[in-house]
């Protein structure tokens, strides 16, 4: 009877400190990031590195200011933002409200496909038919700019945006839309008006998740926008993103270095920008479950 | 009684056939890319498709022909040892949610599984970068399974919760009426029940780090020989895509392409497997 009681306290144990094992790994990996990334402040002061206009890591003397890479990141999100978030809800409307049951779970079945779609595909996929596109159709000197990136990455966050918006419109109650259509509204205005407004929240928290998405991808940016670390005047020109510095410099650095504390420096902007995305993603999402 | 304004009706009437067409519209835009994808990769690789491709190694820089053998060794040795690291933690995670999870405590740890899932995979990479290679001073396949192992985390322990959720009351009743304890209960009784929900689950958190490059590519690194040690670096299929994608050789870029549809197909059928397994249950307990 000991023994049992002792086996049960060691498996209770085992489950509850798996369970808190997510807060532990978040939590480590900032402290991870700190340890490493804060010691570049010492030398840079944080208002320059982020809003310091040059990032020329491996000069002499090296100059370490990511608003270029912040600018391009921002850049490259915004385009993909405007192009699927429109789409995006536009579709899970339709496969929500509109579209018959057979097809619907058709098209759920192919767009959650699309979500398993490695970055590292669809970049080279990007790179070898979107860039040569965009250089033909604008003139460039190269097609890996801004706006290929921001295409790719479009349909890299489509499918959560559908995905999770779509959730939020079928947990809608069915009296809402059956009240719209007896007082006269068309299927549009009750999509619109009544469905879509009751579901909201979740819809916000799906825009959020796949614009989340999109910021923390590093392949599909890499291989596509071209990489040049200067501070984008247009949507046309090739611009590089915070993940894809860390991605292409984080082999070349030495340990313990300044160029190295910089790139752990870039990964506490990531952390902390993907934290507060998904955080606030989260509260809005439990707003629709009650 | 009001006239009914048969022109405003009418005008409603266009608004809403626009608005369903214009969301078609959206919903083709949203699924062209899928069609693309898999039939652009198809025909850029087949030529790469042969079985030489899957039982030879790479050939030197300049030679065409050969195969990736060891990029297949490598992702089946990391998917591995990431198993290793995050499966056994997600599951009991999942239970701990699904058992003792419906309270503040369980909402905070929900968040915090959420936010891990949202964090860039490239910085999940640093991390195993810090972790592991630093201290024993080499890219290895052992930091490559941390960096898989953690990212795996989430999607494991939201659908063993899930599964675990769907064991019917009765079942877990009936187990503790006649004085098997809790832990017991847990692992003798709903585990087995929810095993293929749970089996297929994780197969989804192994088929999605089976497609991640970013946290690899400092981590494991890659490598153009056939090595099984895990102290050093190791290929995997999606390295492989990426350096053979940059490079400047048509050659290289066929077996990419190969190597993509590969990849593509493994993971399509595993999402597939998924929603046949899960069809139904799932889509029932969410409403």
């Amino acid at each position: 009877m000991h023994l049992r009681k002792v086996k049960e306290f060691i498996i209770e144990r085992m489950i509850f400190l798996s369970g808190i094992m997510s807060i532990i790994i978040v939590a480590l990996i900032f402290i991870f990031l700190l340890k490493e990334g804060l010691s570049i402040f010492w030398r840079v002061p944080i208002s320059d590195f982020l809003f310091a206009r040059n990032w020329y890591p491996i000069s002499d003397p090296p100059q370490f200011g990511i608003l270029p890479l912040i600018l391009g990141s921002i850049l490259v999100t915004a385009g993909a933002g405007v192009i699927s978030i429109p789409i995006g809800i536009a579709s899970a409307l339709f496969i929500a409200e509109i579209a018959p049951r057979k097809t619907k779970e058709v098209l759920k079945a192919g767009i959650e496909l699309l979500a398993a779609i490695p970055s590292v595909v669809i970049g080279f996929i990007g790179m070898v038919t979107l860039g040569p596109f965009i250089k033909d159709l604008f003139h460039l000197s190269t097609g890996l700019t801004a706006l290929s990136g921001s295409i790719t990455l479009a349909f890299m966050a489509m499918p959560t945006i559908v995905s999770i918006a779509e959730d939020a419109i079928t947990a809608v109650p069915r009296q809402y839309r059956d009240a719209a259509i007896a007082m006269g509204a068309t299927k549009w205005q009750t999509t619109w008006r009544i469905v879509a407004h009751a579901a909201r929240p979740g819809m916000v928290a799906a825009v959020m998740l796949g614009i989340g998405r999109v910021i923390g991808e590093t392949m599909a940016v890499m291989m596509v926008t071209g990489n040049a670390a200067l501070i984008p005047h247009s949507i046309l020109q090739p611009v590089r993103t915070l993940t894809a510095t860390v991605a292409a410099e984080m082999g070349e650095t030495v340990q313990g270095g300044e160029h190295y504390a910089a790139l752990f420096a870039i990964g506490i902007v990531l952390f902390i920008i993907t934290f507060l995305i998904n955080g606030v993603a989260d509260i809005y999402l439990h707003k629709t479950k009650k | 009684m009001k006239k009914i304004n048969y022109e405003k009706y009418h005008w409603r009437k266009i608004k809403s056939t626009t608005m369903t067409a214009l969301s078609i519209m959206s919903v083709v835009i949203a699924v062209i890319p899928l069609f693309l994808i898999f039939f652009y990769t198809l025909a850029q690789g087949i030529s790469a498709l042969n079985l030489d491709f899957f039982i030879h190694m790479p050939k030197p820089v300049g030679e065409t022909g050969g195969g990736m053998a060891n990029a297949l060794m490598g992702t089946a040795i990391l998917i591995g040892l990431g198993c290793l690291f995050g499966l056994p933690v997600s599951i009991f995670a999942g239970i701990y949610l699904a058992e003792h999870g419906n309270n503040t405590f369980g909402q905070i740890v929900r968040f915090f599984t959420d936010v891990l899932s949202g964090i860039p995979s490239i910085v999940v990479g640093v991390v195993a970068y810090i972790l592991v290679v630093v201290p024993m001073k080499q890219y290895s396949a052992l930091a490559g399974g941390v960096a898989l192992g953690i990212l795996m985390i989430p999607t494991a322990t939201r659908t063993t919760e899930e599964m675990i959720r769907l064991v019917p009351h009765s079942l877990r009743e009936a187990a503790l009426a006649i004085g098997l304890p809790q832990w017991k209960t847990t692992l003798r009784i709903i585990l087995p029940t929810a095993l293929k929900g749970i089996t297929t689950g994780v197969l989804l958190a192994i088929a999605r780090a089976a497609g991640e490059t970013a946290p690899l590519l400092f981590t494991a690194l890659g490598n153009r020989f056939w090595s099984t040690d895990l102290g050093h670096p190791m290929a995997s299929l999606t390295v492989f895509i990426y350096d053979y994608a940059k490079a400047p050789f048509e050659d290289w870029n066929r077996q990419a392409w190969g190597a993509a549809f590969v990849l593509i197909v493994l993971i399509f059928i595993v999402n597939m497997t998924f929603r046949f397994v899960t069809r139904g249950r799932y889509g029932d307990h969410q409403n």
